[in-house]
C-alpha cells in the first residue's frame, strides 16, 4: 500500500496550530501540502515577527528522530 | 430492524473525580441503577458487555464477580472513545438475531488515576507514535481542524467559544455533569491556551471517572415509556491519502447515513442529540456530518440557537463531553442513558419537551492515516 513519491522542496501551509505545553515554549505545528498531492505534518520554525498562516510557502528540512526514523520540519520560504 | 429492541432501564453515576471509589463501586452503582429501572432480576441477564479502555484484562469479569453476576457470556469491548457505543451495538446485534433476549451493557473508566492532561495515545502503532512524537496529539489534531474551519468560513475563535458556552450552560443544569459552572465567550477565550485556537474550556475534562449502564431487551416492557433502539451503526476509519479535506468528518457522515437508513428516518426527524464534543470544533463539524445542517451552514445552526435547550434540535443537553466529562469507556453508554431519559421525560432541569427521536454519536481513536479509528451512531425513539 505504499508508493515512493519524490517531493518538491517547497510546500504550502494547509492548516496549523500553536501548541502551548506547560513544560516547553510554544510549538508551531503545520500540515504542509506538497504539489505532488502529499500532506506532511511537521514543526514550523518561525523567526522573530514571523507568524504561521494558511497558504504560506514553507521549505522542507529532513531530520532523523532518536528512533532512527525520518521526520520533517519546515521554515518559511519567503517571497517567491 | 426486524426484531424490536427496547431499553428496559438506564442508569449512571455522576461523572467526576471519584478518587476514593473503585471501578467496582462505579460499575455497581450504574449497573444496579439500570437493573432497578428495568425491574429485571439479576438471573434474567443472559449476557454482559463491558466497555472500557484503560482498565486491563478481563475487567468485566472482575467487576461482575463482585456484583454476583457470574456465568453468562461476558464480552469486554474496547474501541477507544467509541467503546461504550460499540458495546451497545454488539448487544443489539445479538438481540436482533435472537441469541439473547435480555442483556446488560455498561461502560466504566477511571481517568483520575492517569493524572489528567492529554490522554495517552496508543503505543501499538509506529505511525501514530511518529506523529505524536512530533506533537500531533489529539488536541492538536482537532486544533488543526479548528484553524482550517475558521479560515474557510471567515469566522473568528469566538464562534468556537460559543459551543463551550452552550454546552457548559446545559451542564450546569445536569446533576450528573462534572463541570456545572456557566461561562462566557470572554472567559472561554481567556482560559489557558492549549493548541490554538483551542483554549482549556474548549477541551473536555480528562480527569474524570464514571460509569453508565443500560439493560437492553427484546421483551416489551409492561410499564413506563418503552424506548426502542431504532438504529445502531458502527464503522471503522478508511485510509485517507494525500491532501484530504480535514473538515468533512467522513467516518461520522458515513456512519450516520447507515443509521438513518436503518431507521428509515431523515435528520430532520431528530429532536435531540448527544454528540462527541471532545473539543468545540468537533460539534460544529458534526452538525453537518449528521445532516442537522446543510454543508457549509453548521455555524448558522449554532447562531440561531437551534442547538441550545429550547431550540429546534438541542445538542448535548447533558452538557456533552465538554461539561459532563469524558470517562472514555463510559461515554457512549452515558450518551444513550441521557437520550433514554430525555425520551422518557425524565431529564429534570434540562428536558427537551416532547422529544420523540434521539441520536447519539461518538468517534474513537485518533490514529495516523484515517479520519478516526471508529465511529458509532445510534437512534432511539418512543
Amino acid at each position: 500500500m505504499f508508493e515512493p513519491v519524490i517531493l518538491s522542496q517547497i510546500a504550502e501551509v494547509y492548516s496549523f496550530t500553536i501548541i502551548h505545553a506547560r513544560t516547553a515554549g510554544p510549538l508551531v505545528l503545520i500540515y504542509a501540502d506538497f504539489p505532488e498531492g502529499a500532506r506532511v505534518v511537521g514543526r514550523l520554525e518561525c523567526g522573530d515577527g514571523e507568524e504561521p498562516r494558511i497558504g504560506m510557502a514553507v521549505s522542507a528540512i529532513i531530520e532523523e528522530t532518536d528512533a532512527g526514523m525520518q521526520r520533517y520540519h519546515f521554515q518559511p520560504a519567503g517571497e517567491r | 430492524m426486524t426484531q424490536e429492541i427496547y431499553v428496559a432501564g438506564a442508569g449512571m453515576t455522576p461523572f467526576g473525580r471519584h478518587e476514593s471509589r473503585s471501578l467496582q463501586d462505579l460499575s455497581q452503582e450504574a449497573a444496579l441503577a439500570a437493573l432497578c429501572a428495568a425491574q429485571v432480576e439479576i438471573g434474567a441477564i443472559q449476557a454482559l458487555y463491558c466497555a472500557n479502555v484503560y482498565g486491563g484484562m478481563v475487567l468485566g469479569q472482575v467487576l461482575m464477580r463482585d456484583l454476583g453476576i457470574t456465568g453468562p457470556a461476558l464480552y469486554n469491548v474496547e474501541n477507544a472513545c467509541a467503546s461504550g457505543a460499540t458495546a451497545i451495538h454488539l448487544a443489539c446485534q445479538a438481540l436482533r438475531l435472537g441469541v439473547y433476549d435480555t442483556v446488560l451493557v455498561w461502560g466504566v473508566e477511571q481517568l483520575t488515576r492517569l493524572g489528567g492532561g492529554t490522554i495517552p495515545m496508543q503505543r501499538n502503532d509506529y505511525k501514530t507514535e511518529l506523529y505524536a512524537d512530533g506533537g500531533l496529539t489529539l488536541p492538536a489534531i482537532y486544533a488543526m481542524r479548528g484553524t482550517r474551519y475558521l479560515h474557510e468560513r471567515g469566522e473568528t475563535p469566538g464562534l468556537l467559544a460559543q459551543i463551550a458556552v452552550k454546552n457548559r450552560s446545559h451542564g450546569a443544569r445536569n446533576p450528573y455533569a462534572q463541570q456545572r459552572t456557566e461561562t462566557t465567550i470572554e472567559e472561554v477565550l481567556r482560559s489557558r491556551p492549549v493548541a490554538d485556537p483551542l483554549t482549556l474550556l474548549q477541551c473536555c475534562p480528562s480527569k474524570v471517572d464514571g460509569a453508565a449502564a443500560v439493560v437492553l431487551t427484546t421483551r416489551k416492557p409492561a410499564s413506563g415509556t418503552p424506548v426502542r433502539v431504532l438504529a445502531s451503526a458502527v464503522q471503522s476509519g478508511r485510509i485517507e491519502e494525500g491532501c484530504d479535506d480535514i473538515l468533512d468528518a467522513e467516518i461520522t457522515a458515513r456512519t450516520a447515513n447507515l443509521a438513518y437508513e436503518q431507521a428509515g428516518i431523515s435528520p430532520q426527524d431528530v429532536d435531540v442529540v448527544e454528540l462527541h464534543d471532545a473539543f468545540t470544533i468537533a460539534e460544529l463539524l458534526y452538525y453537518e456530518a449528521l445532516g442537522l445542517a446543510p454543508a457549509g451552514c453548521g455555524q448558522d445552526l449554532l447562531r440561531r440557537g437551534d442547538t441550545a435547550l429550547g431550540g429546534r434540535v438541542p445538542v448535548n443537553p447533558s452538557g456533552g463531553l465538554l461539561a459532563k466529562g469524558h470517562p472514555l469507556g463510559a461515554t457512549g453508554v452515558a450518551q444513550a442513558v441521557e437520550i433514554v431519559w430525555q425520551l422518557q421525560g425524565r431529564a429534570e432541569g434540562r428536558q427537551v419537551e416532547g422529544a420523540r427521536i434521539g441520536l447519539t454519536q461518538c468517534t474513537g481513536g485518533g490514529i495516523a492515516g484515517v479520519d478516526h479509528a471508529a465511529s458509532a451512531v445510534h437512534l432511539f425513539g418512543v
